[in-house]
């Protein structure tokens, strides 16, 4: 209860920021649309050329596509700004303020600063999310809507794991600038089926970086025919890749040195 | 020898491209005269960039009526042309076509930017000056 009152108090402050930078929170509204837009025409466009795509017909890969408009804008609200700051407070010695906190550094560190720019793209994209579950012509059940749910926000919390596992480095390195670029060309994975990829690549993107897992494999979970692998290899190396970031964000923490003192 | 010939065409292009998205990121940059943040602006830029000028995908995949728009444009000068010229899939036509289209592009977009520069400028307010 204490964290949530915290947490409370990190949205009211974000709002009313926000709100004192009206052409930005402008400009936010109309990347997030750009980038929606592009993502399905993008889709749209290879169906003109093919019916299927990693084995997923128009309307699946629509659906797709909107479930990872609507991972993207809950990280870009949640995380993605107190991850731009992390490297930030490591190197200047800035973390010294939220290491004296009485509440977990990592708690505080990735999320206070929620970004409320990108609320209204949360919406449209649940939007796009909704009006994409209406085109799909294959009828499905509450159970599997909401197994995809589940596995969703299980999708949105790798998103934060994965590029924290980039970021915690900067601990040992100084700057993050080159783990980042690796993050954000290897990124866009997240936004193609995973079938696409085949041998080491897909070894890659399902074990070691596992960006498939975002939100590939619930929309294959999703659209069936289920199978236990799927949800075993998910439960697995989400994780690990969760330990493997805890493990990380406290030996960095051991190893950090304040700037002032 | 037409290696080399298609190879030198490609830099060329790549030159030029440089100084096009140069001039087209200053323009979204010189925005922070009159807002707080512009970073969004380099970002959609990028996108359009990459989306239209053929890096997520080969533009003969967009419907024709696209592709002749697109053909104005000069993102596609800036990607496709000069992979598909070193590829060795391109006619000296479409270098020329390319060519051209950045040629007329690069005055209008340095006039935007030198525009922009200049309203800013008369706006601009000092800090402790």
């Amino acid at each position: 209860v204490r964290y949530l009152k915290l947490y409370l108090h990190f949205l009211r402050f974000s709002f009313s920021r926000a709100m004192q930078f009206r052409l930005d929170f402008t400009f936010r509204i109309f990347m997030d649309i750009i980038f929606a837009v592009i993502s399905i025409s993008f889709y749209k466009i290879i169906y003109l050329n093919s019916s299927d795509l990693g084995g997923w017909n128009e309307n699946q890969a629509i659906v797709f596509v909107a479930s990872y408009l609507v991972i993207d804008a809950l990280h870009m609200s949640v995380f993605s700004s107190n991850m731009w700051w992390l490297p930030f407070y490591i190197n200047r010695g800035d973390l010294d303020i939220y290491l004296t906190r009485p509440v977990s550094t990592l708690f505080f560190v990735s999320l206070r600063d929620f970004s409320a720019n990108s609320v209204v793209n949360l919406f449209i994209a649940l939007g796009i999310f909704i009006w994409s579950l209406i085109q799909l012509p294959i009828d499905f059940s509450l159970w599997s809507l909401t197994t995809y749910l589940i596995l969703l926000i299980n999708g949105f919390l790798l998103y934060y794991v994965i590029p924290m596992i980039f970021i915690i480095p900067v601990f040992w390195t100084q700057s993050g600038r080159g783990f980042n670029d690796f993050f954000f060309s290897m990124g866009i994975s997240i936004e193609r089926p995973d079938l696409i990829y085949k041998g080491i690549l897909r070894w890659v993107l399902t074990v070691i970086l596992p960006f498939s897992l975002i939100v590939s494999f619930p929309a294959r979970i999703f659209f069936g025919p289920h199978s236990p692998h799927l949800f075993l290899h998910l439960a697995g190396v989400t994780t690990f890749m969760w330990m493997l970031m805890l493990f990380l964000w406290n030996k960095g923490l051991r190893h950090y040195s304040s700037a002032s003192s | 020898m037409s290696e080399f010939l298609h190879l030198l065409a490609a830099i060329s292009l790549i030159f030029l491209s440089t100084f096009a998205y140069f001039f087209m990121l200053t323009f979204c940059e010189m925005i922070a005269f009159w807002a707080d943040n512009t970073w969004t602006l380099g970002v959609m830029l990028r996108f359009l960039i990459s989306f239209f000028g053929g890096a997520f995908l080969p533009l003969a995949f967009f419907p024709q009526w696209a592709q002749e728009i697109l053909h104005f444009l000069p993102f596609a000068s800036m990607i496709s042309v000069p992979v598909q010229l070193l590829l060795g899939k391109l006619s000296w036509d479409h270098y020329f076509q390319s060519l051209m289209t950045l040629l007329f592009w690069l005055p209008l977009l340095f006039l935007a930017v030198k525009q922009l520069w200049q309203k800013g400028t008369y706006q601009y307010t000092g800090v402790g000056m």
